[in-house]
């Protein structure tokens, strides 16, 4: 809805001001809180890598679905498959060793 | 449509320059932080938000539009990421309370402990952090980080009316708390 003049000049005389806002004022001039240098760098460094590695994928499209099958279905099967096997040797191995 | 003043900044971000985000991180960075500790009231909690942000900034920089904000998407994956902990840390500590493994919330502090903190920087900073995080979070945006109304109302969600009227419950509220401790340290004195 359109309001005429007269009633958005009186809701921005409504503002809360915090110039003129003594309370606010004090928050403003609360003292900063910044993080530690060691904080500070790790976070820079970790995001660096990570916007790197994004650039890559935005370079190299085809790498996304790759990765993907990589982790949820290559990798996985492999584990399985591993563990599978070493459990059947396991089974047999101490099968052998009861007769 | 008028250009945010970071839209050279977002531009080289969206393509992925190392020196456009060592820029924005130099830029925002250390106020990101102060908002978080005080919004979060923990350092700890607050360097594990602020460094989500910053993740989320790094992963998402070529998803950015040329109008974004960047100092409102900040702040608003920011204060996301805390009410997310925020909501998840309530359940669990209403489940862990109703198994009786966590103890109820304490009362207000006793006077003795109000006139351990007679500094007026100490008080307001105590009233600040005893606020509902909605109002703290309002706060903290308007009067601390010197934010626009309507780049608050982007940020929070909601609309300019209502950032105007959350602000002034908020600073009632604050004055309120504030007048209790001043209170409780002349009652000690």
């Amino acid at each position: 809805m359109d309001r005429n003049p007269t009633e958005r000049d009186q809701d921005m005389s409504m503002e809360i001001d915090r110039d003129n806002d003594p309370l606010l004022r004090q928050l403003a001039e609360l003292p900063a809180e910044r993080p530690d240098d060691l904080t500070y760098a790790r976070v820079r460094r970790r995001a660096l890598a990570v916007l790197s590695e994004e650039r890559r994928r935005v370079r190299y499209p085809w790498l996304r679905p790759v990765e993907a099958a990589w982790h949820r279905a290559v990798m996985p099967t492999l584990l399985a498959g591993t563990i599978g096997v070493y459990l059947t040797w396991a089974v047999q191995y101490s099968s052998s060793l009861c007769q | 449509m008028v250009a945010s003043p970071d839209s050279e900044l977002v531009e080289r971000l969206r393509r992925g320059e190392e020196a456009a985000f060592d820029a924005a991180y130099a830029r925002y960075g250390k106020r990101l932080y102060g908002f978080l500790v005080r919004l979060a009231g923990r350092r700890d909690l607050a360097d594990d938000l602020y460094q989500e942000t910053w993740l989320r900034l790094a992963r998402h920089a070529a998803r950015l539009t040329p109008e974004t904000d960047l100092a409102g998407w900040l702040y608003t994956v920011a204060r996301n990421q805390y009410f997310d902990h925020h909501r998840s840390a309530t359940l669990d500590g209403e489940r862990l309370r109703e198994t009786h493994m966590l103890p109820l919330p304490q009362a207000a502090e006793a006077p003795d402990d109000a006139a351990a903190a007679s500094d007026t920087r100490e008080r307001l900073e105590g009233a600040l952090a005893a606020l509902s995080p909605a109002h703290r979070e309002v706060l903290l945006l308007v009067a601390v980080e010197g934010l626009a109304q309507d780049q608050v109302a982007q940020i929070l969600g909601i609309g300019h009316d209502a950032v105007r009227q959350r602000l002034s419950r908020a600073r009632a509220q604050l004055a309120e708390r504030l007048e209790g401790r001043e209170r409780g340290a002349r009652a000690v004195q």
